[in-house]
């Protein structure tokens, strides 16, 4: 995936270039709004991580220009200012997701490679497929093997949420501002609670688990180590 | 200075235009009186001018002078001259000399005259003045037939000292009236400054850094009461919005140097520990835990700074809280059945609220937090745990609670609790920030609302009291 980072503080923008590159992306720096947006314009780019303040040109306003120039590269926007008030304006202006600094890079990671693959058409898919866990959205209805589990409808929508991200590493705050579009940072373990729930409805009673925890970043859903 | 103060500068305006209104109308009467007077003068002595005419057109100019001394004798308003063709002065009545201004004929003028008391001879005058007062008159000339210059003239010396006596007196009016206007001035001005400097001084001291100083009231409940009390709500509110910023740089200096100063002992010992890389491996980890804690505890102390410091935004929107409780419970039951409580909604019909959605569910969502953290007993059988969460209206408004049975908390501490950073000793072995409650109070103070902790009987009972202009009647369920 091409990510292109419009960061000013330089050493933070190098550090998370030197990450997505060792997570195997590949990732272009700019540390001021005009360039930023000079190389936007350029295409070629999965996702743009794009600061919130910026000298120069503010990155609001550099995804306004995109947007309005008719691009629908996905856009990441970091910013210090964390209030709902905030992101609100971020995802009006045309971001596609919000992070608010600090951030852990695996959250970092894991949002930028959702973006990446939301591009792709798996998005009309009316069935998602994870080994012999089929969900179809049509009829709601999941089955393992042939044979049909029933699930809560929250369940049914964290399930969904994890298997149209498939492979790739979910977060918890992805799954709390996904499923419950919830925006804040519990103090309890409700979302492991939550999981395990489900693990022990699609995964308990059989050889090969399907639902994974990533330590120190999330969950994802993947058949076996082969992915 | 005295030119500077507003209460003189706008008494002295309207003084002015006062005094100058004045002066146009008593002038404007002044000149018309006069006018009249003056022209009613005029036409009476050119109308006794053609009847001396006639007179002496019918019966000669020894019957003519004959009727000028009696006209004279009867009258001592009345001035008579009469002179030749040559414009020698034949005879003067009450002159002492014709006067410079009608020296020619068919002339009106007015004139200032010596009077005489003693009438003249026929040929020549021996009159002798009576006075060095010159006296006004207005006169009118007429030319005879035969040739001769007739004057007659009336003395409107008295008019004239009528209308001098008139003009002193007002301007003596005026002068007083200019003399009240200062002082009317200064009166106003020293009430108004009065209470103008009560004000200044209050605001002097704040700005020397006194911000408990308010405004004096009077008994009067009048403007300057009306904008003092203003005035003294402002400070209230500044001096609320100061103490949270001192309390805020408090905290920062306090609650957050301790975990900063953790983490730096963390990362000296791990550094110091002979075992090498494992060392610095687990302490970078467990460094990275601390700060991932003191993020969170820093994030939650600027959330609660912004709420306090903040009024309600145009993040109002309309929704039935009934269903937002239930969505709540519904994500936090399985933490409670992990924790062997039940966690249960008290049925209630849908209620409107018009709020801030995400708010109120920060904040019950932080009570149902706390709930589960520190409201379940141990000691007690798994399936009598319960923590509820409700909404009702009330007569005021409307009430959310959450409660739960357990050890509840002392009557003692239900104030310090509220506090930012205030962690009762039994909950200081399990991880949170002791910012939550103080978040909940600052969300619904910003809501207009007020947070009450109760004894459950056992446990704890938190209800937020929400005011009757956070319903609504119209939402969407």
């Amino acid at each position: 995936m091409r990510v292109l980072i419009i960061e000013d503080d330089k050493e933070a923008a190098a550090f998370i270039a030197k990450a997505l590159r060792e997570s195997g992306h590949s990732a272009d720096l700019a540390h001021d709004g005009e360039t930023g947006l000079a190389m936007a314009q350029e295409d070629g780019y999965d996702v743009l991580v794009v600061d919130r303040m910026l000298p120069g040109l503010d990155g609001l306003s550099i995804i306004r220009t995109l947007r309005a120039e008719g691009r629908d590269v996905s856009v990441l926007i970091l910013s210090a200012l964390g209030e709902v008030d905030d992101r609100v304006k971020g995802l009006k202006a045309g971001g596609d997701d919000y992070l608010t600094k600090p951030f852990a890079f695996s959250e970092l990671l894991a949002r930028i490679e959702a973006l990446g693959r939301r591009v792709q058409p798996e998005e009309q898919k009316t069935s998602y497929v994870v080994g012999e866990l089929v969900l179809d959205r049509l009829s709601h209805r999941v089955s393992r093997g042939g044979e049909v589990i029933q699930l809560q409808p929250r369940e049914y929508r964290l399930l969904e949420y994890l298997m149209k991200h498939a492979g790739q590493v979910v977060t918890r705050t992805m799954l709390l501002e996904g499923v419950w579009d919830y925006h804040f940072d519990p103090q309890t373990n409700v979302i492991d609670v939550h999981i395990s729930r489900l693990r022990s409805k699609i995964d308990k009673n059989y050889d090969t688990p399907l639902l994974h925890t990533v330590r120190g970043a999330g969950y994802v859903m993947r058949n076996g180590e082969d992915g | 200075m005295f030119w500077r103060s507003s209460g003189i500068r706008i008494t002295l305006t309207i003084m002015a235009l006062f005094v100058l209104a004045s002066a146009v109308v008593v002038g404007a009467i002044y000149w018309q009186t006069h006018n009249v007077l003056t022209r009613r003068n005029i036409a009476s002595v050119i109308s006794e001018t053609q009847v001396l005419s006639e007179i002496a057109a019918r019966k000669g100019e020894a019957a003519l002078l004959a009727a000028l001394r009696a006209r004279r004798a009867q009258s001592g308003r009345l001035l008579y001259g009469l002179a030749d063709a040559q414009g020698q002065t034949i005879w003067l009545g009450g002159l002492a000399q014709w006067p410079q201004q009608l020296q020619r004929d068919n002339k009106t003028g007015v004139f200032d005259y010596s009077p005489t008391v003693v009438s003249g001879t026929i040929l020549r005058p021996t009159t002798q003045p009576t006075s060095d007062t010159p006296q006004l008159a207005i006169g009118a000339t007429l030319r005879l037939p035969d040739g001769a210059r007739l004057l007659v003239a009336r003395d409107v010396t008295e008019q004239r000292d009528l209308a001098s006596t008139m003009r002193s007196w007002f301007l003596g009016g005026m002068a007083l009236l200019a003399l009240v206007a200062v002082v009317a001035g200064w009166a106003i001005n020293h009430l108004l400054m009065s209470r103008l400097n009560a004000m200044t001084r209050t605001v002097d001291a704040i700005m020397a850094g006194n911000l408990s100083q308010r405004v004096p009231l009077t008994d009067d409940a009048d403007e300057f009461d009306a904008l003092a009390i203003h005035l003294n709500g402002m400070l209230d509110r500044i001096e609320n919005l100061m103490q949270g910023l001192r309390e805020v740089s408090d905290n920062i200096a306090h609650d957050l140097k301790t975990p900063l100063n953790r983490l730096r002992i963390r990362v000296e010992e791990a550094l110091r520990d002979p075992r090498g890389d494992v060392a610095y491996r687990e302490g970078l980890e467990t460094t990275l835990v601390e700060a991932d804690e003191l993020i969170r505890t820093f994030n939650a102390l600027l959330r609660v700074a912004r709420l306090e410091a903040g009024t309600l935004g145009d993040n109002l929107e309309t929704f039935d809280i009934m269903a937002l409780i239930n969505d709540l419970a519904e994500f936090y039951e399985p933490v409670a059945e992990e924790a062997s409580a039940t966690l249960s909604v008290a049925s209630g019909a849908p209620l409107g609220f018009n709020a801030d959605r995400q708010l109120i569910s920060q904040a019950l969502t932080n009570l149902l937090e706390n709930a589960l953290k520190y409201g379940l007993d141990d000691t007690m059988a798994a399936d009598l745990r319960r923590i509820e969460i409700g909404a009702l209206q009330t007569a005021s408004g409307a009430e959310l609670w959450v409660s739960d049975n357990g050890s509840g908390i002392r009557q003692t501490d239900y104030d310090r609790v509220l506090k930012r950073f205030v962690r009762l000793d039994e909950a200081r072995s399990k991880p949170g920030t002791g910012l939550g409650l103080s978040l909940v109070a600052a969300v619904v103070h910003q809501h207009g609302g007020t947070i009450r902790l109760a004894d459950n009987k056992p446990g704890l009972k938190v209800i937020l009291e929400l005011p009757a202009e956070r319903l609504s009647t119209a939402c969407r369920v």
